[in-house]
């Protein structure tokens, strides 16, 4: 942690609760030293102090910076992707028998203030997979976003038979079962469709939940643009025809 | 024979030759060495006898010989285009699954929290 506690940590330090033991919140980071520490910072804010970075290869001190914040980090030698980075944080999660996991943006767009309700189905009704959806409450949410969103909902389910009003989420929670289920082959954008189908091919259960997300000037640069969309697609198409 | 039936010819035979030379410094396998032979060959024979083109393209019902080289041509360069990036994907996943290992073995603790302060419950 830091050594000063930030307005952020000081608003919702009376919100804070004790989180069940072997629950963790894991978040692939790629060239994020200016916003990790925030980030984990907020998370601990809200009581969620087992936080993995799996930084993917950066080549800033998003390691170091999200070490000296207080989260384990690992460290991919070269950059990889999103979907191998939160693929080295499940394995890693599977290692120390973690009871349940939520994946989180390294950029800031996720709020910690909706984590409880994420794991929320998992400890209360046994549910194996919660998808974050944006699309309950999409306001704010900019037009191209939510046409990709859109388009990548459709092509999933077309391709893997499996819907979500939100396969893009980046904010999921997954049980211990799923934990050890879910096998992520793919290693870029195209893991969100992947866990989805992932879902459905390991008879996994699934609820959603809607999340608000903060749409900043930074977290969109992050973001996937067109041509990332077209071949995160054609990746889709080869991992269908591979499988 | 035209002078493009000779670069044609000659392209061939120099391209065989450096699939050859490939097999010979183990940068080409066997089964490579079958299959390049094949359409050089092929290539080779079209070029001697363009004729046949009509021939075979008569019978799938293309008017013009040059036209059934042309699609046939395209279909095999996006038959290669898709097995390449089917082989580069392979590859990535490979290269991911190694640099995990690595990721793995030197997983890093917190710097300034114990044990015992990470499981609130």
């Amino acid at each position: 942690m830091t050594g000063t506690m930030s307005k952020s940590t000081v608003r919702s330090a009376e919100a804070m609760t004790a989180r069940p033991a072997g629950e963790y919140i894991l978040i692939p980071a790629y060239n994020e030293a200016s916003k990790i520490a925030e980030v984990i910072d907020g998370l601990a804010a809200m009581g969620f102090v087992n936080v993995v970075v799996v930084d993917d290869g950066s080549v800033d001190d998003t390691a170091r910076v999200a070490h000296e914040a207080g989260a384990i980090v690992l460290r991919h030698p070269i950059n990889c992707g999103v979907g191998a980075a939160t693929a080295t944080g499940f394995a890693y999660l599977r290692e120390i028998d973690a009871a349940a996991v939520a994946t989180f943006d390294a950029d800031g767009q996720h709020d910690p203030d909706n984590l409880p309700a994420l794991f929320a189905p998992i400890y209360e009704n046994g549910v194996d997979v919660v998808v974050g959806s944006r699309m309950f409450n999409p306001e704010g949410m900019p037009l191209f976003r939510r046409l990709a969103q859109r388009a990548a909902t459709f092509s999933t389910f077309l391709l893997f038979g499996q819907w979500s009003t939100d396969t893009q989420s980046g904010l999921k929670a997954f049980s211990r079962r799923a934990l050890s289920t879910i096998q992520i082959r793919t290693n870029r954008f195209e893991v969100c469709s992947e866990i989805i189908a992932e879902i459905r091919r390991r008879k996994l259960t699934m609820s959603e939940v809607p999340i608000k997300v903060i749409y900043t000037s930074y977290s969109m640069s992050k973001g996937q643009g067109l041509t990332v969309g077209i071949r995160t697609l054609a990746r889709l198409v080869i991992d269908r025809i591979l499988r | 024979m035209h002078p493009i039936q000779w670069i044609i010819l000659a392209f061939a035979v120099v391209v065989e030759l450096l699939v050859i030379a490939g097999l010979q410094r183990g940068r080409v396998s066997a089964k490579g060495l079958v299959f390049w032979t094949l359409v050089w060959t092929l290539v080779a024979v079209v070029a001697i006898w363009p004729d046949i083109t009509y021939l075979v393209a008569d019978l799938v019902g293309i008017t013009r010989g040059a036209d059934l080289v042309l699609y046939l041509g395209l279909m095999v360069t996006f038959f290669i285009l898709f097995r390449n990036a089917v082989r580069m994907e392979k590859i990535e996943r490979d290269l991911a699954a190694l640099v995990r290992i690595l990721a793995l073995k030197g997983a890093k603790e917190p710097a300034d929290r114990d044990k015992d302060n990470r499981s609130p419950a």
